[in-house]
């Protein structure tokens, strides 16, 4: 279980995230050169840019938080205790559950919408529900690593080399 | 129901305290405003404000700038361009006194020149730069300050990610801000090498000068500028002549060194997976952090604690240039604590309206807080520069390099002087768009 949801977070943030580096890259480098060889740019260029955007954003979170890629102010927590880091740690996974519960529960309320109106990109219609169900799945995932690493069945981020 | 403006610093007293107990910024960012718009709203609208922020603040387009950027930048590091550039500088300041250390801070601006982060470059000037220093005797503190200071020219000089993130979260134009850091990039790579100069002719053997070279030599050595002085023409000359937008140029830039780097066969594949693996995990941080800031921009105009502290201020008479030292005074303390990023994203919602309340130019007010960003990349405890420096050069103690820091912050602080008397200085580029 635990090997399965490491794996998956680590899937997702490569091929979420790495994969879709380059597309993103292309998409906009079509989309200048449309502009300045044909006069205008591509209709799709935004869209894609966007969905792709999205992607890119959620796919790559799950793994940011096993590895434990955060900007803190680390001074004290450092110096502390034990029970101080606790405390730390455990509002930390409070705040981070807000973050991903919110979002995802938000996602999951707007699918149906979605589907049922058919809310899609300005100008190529791409249907953002397939992208909603992404952060949906996303922020599920990132749930269960967040409980996982406070009752110490995943290992923690400073345990994990180069984290 | 609770008075939103009372929540409102509620709020704000919070997020302070979880910053201090060290909660990751994003997350602590996510709780306080999870908290406050519960109170205001409830659980329904706070749901689809949170859903609604994220999705649409991850879907747009500008945010893949910060990826595209930092790929870029990893990527010159593995293509060892900076070596070129290094080699170059070296040939036509190495002469002078302490000619090393100016030779470092010239590459790293020009490394600067084609990158938006300068944990690349410091990375790349440790390994370079510093091998020759110590073979030519050079004073360890001086040579250590001057690698990690020197590197934060690259995030002034256009393309720079703090510059962008300044952008994106004041909406303030990104092409100008680019331009408009050209000028004080410049002045800071002349200030640098200058105090260098000054303090190895004043001292010797601090930094001695180096071999002589021929002009032929020199000359020829420029051409290894070349990619550097392309890939910036095309990006600062395409943003400057409005073929594209400054979210497209991070494409153009790191298509550009990708394509200059496969085709001189200087990275191998997984040099560029690498590349976009630190890519990848930078973006994750910032994304989230960005995400927060957002919806807690929300929170702040919901309790009108922004408004209220712009009123306060004016109401209280104060010389703008009074409010505009405490806000440099209260940066350079959480520049001591915080990360760049982190410190930009935090304080921006507070001080931009207090900045634009009292007349400043959104323009000049970016470029002065990236300057005070670039001071938290080297001042203890935590000074990211120094920490990456100290990983590529184990064997000089991490205190001798915060030692030889210590008078770049102070030349920082006199740039900002000198740009707050002359904000032309800033100005005069982007104004002339």
């Amino acid at each position: 279980m635990l090997w399965l949801i490491e794996k998956t977070a680590y899937a997702l943030g490569v091929i979420g995230g790495i994969v879709l580096l380059l597309p993103m890259c292309l998409v906009v480098i079509f989309d200048i050169s449309s502009r300045i060889l044909l006069g205008s740019g591509l209709p799709w260029a935004v869209d894609t840019g966007s969905v792709l955007m999205v992607s890119f954003v959620f796919a790559i979170l799950p793994w940011s938080l096993v590895r434990g890629s955060h900007i803190r102010m680390d001074i004290f927590y450092i110096m502390a205790g034990r029970r101080f880091r606790l405390v730390s740690d455990l509002i930390a996974t409070l705040g981070a559950a807000s973050f991903f519960g919110l979002i995802g529960w938000g996602a999951i309320n707007t699918i149906p919408r979605y589907l049922r109106i058919g809310t899609a990109s300005p100008n190529v219609s791409i249907p953002y529900w397939p992208f909603a169900a992404l952060i949906v799945f996303v922020c599920a995932l990132s749930l269960i690593i967040l409980v996982l690493q406070i009752f110490g069945r995943m290992k923690k981020p400073d345990q994990i080399p180069n984290a | 129901m609770l008075d939103p403006t009372l929540i409102g610093y509620g709020t704000f007293i919070a997020l302070v305290a979880l910053i201090i107990l060290g909660v990751p910024i994003a997350w602590a960012i996510s709780g306080v405003s999870f908290g406050a718009l519960f109170l205001i709203y409830g659980i329904g609208p706070t749901i689809s404000q949170f859903y609604t922020t994220a999705f649409s603040s991850a879907g747009e387009f500008l945010f893949s700038a910060v990826p595209l950027f930092i790929f870029a930048g990893q990527l010159i590091s593995k293509a060892r361009i900076g070596e070129d550039l290094f080699d170059t500088m070296h040939k036509w300041f190495g002469r002078l006194p302490g000619g090393l250390l100016v030779s470092t801070v010239s590459a790293s601006a020009a490394f600067g020149a084609v990158t938006g982060v300068s944990a690349a470059a410091v990375g790349t000037m440790a390994k370079v730069a510093m091998p020759e220093m110590i073979r030519y005797k050079y004073d360890v503190k001086m040579s250590a300050g001057a690698i990690a200071c020197a590197s934060t020219i690259a995030i002034m000089l256009p393309p720079s990610l703090l510059l962008i993130l300044y952008g994106l979260q004041t909406e303030t134009s990104i092409s100008k801000l680019f331009i408009a850091g050209i000028v004080p990039g410049i002045i800071m790579a002349i200030v640098f090498s200058a105090y260098n100069v000054i303090r190895c002719a004043l001292k010797p053997e601090l930094g001695p000068r180096g071999p002589r070279f021929s002009w032929r030599e020199r000359f020829l050595s420029l051409g290894k500028l070349s990619p550097v002085v392309i890939i910036f023409g095309v990006v600062i000359g395409g943003l400057y002549n409005g073929f594209f937008t400054p979210g497209e140029s991070a494409a153009v830039c790191a298509f550009s060194v990708l394509l200059y780097s496969i085709v001189t066969r200087r990275v191998k594949m997984k040099e560029i997976i690498d590349a976009a693996y630190d890519a990848v995990s930078l973006s994750a941080m910032v994304f989230a952090i960005l995400i927060a800031m957002t919806v807690f921009s929300r929170v702040l105009i919901a309790t009108r604690v922004t408004s209220d502290l712009v009123d306060l201020i004016s109401s209280a008479g104060l010389n703008m240039y009074v409010v505009f030292a405490l806000f440099i005074l209260l940066l350079l303390v959480l520049a001591m604590f915080l990360d760049a990023l982190g410190m930009l994203l935090l304080t921006l919602p507070f001080m931009f309206p207090v900045m634009m309340g009292l007349g400043f130019d959104p323009i000049w007010f970016g470029i002065v807080m990236v300057l005070m960003a670039e001071v938290g990349l080297i001042t203890p405890p935590v000074g990211m520069n120094i920490f990456i420096l100290s990983k590529s050069l184990p064997s000089v103690p991490t205190i001798h390099m915060f030692q030889g820091a210590w008078p770049y912050v102070a030349l920082c602080i006199l740039l900002v002087i000198l740009f707050t008397i002359f904000p032309q200085l800033v100005l005069w580029l982007p104004n002339s768009m």
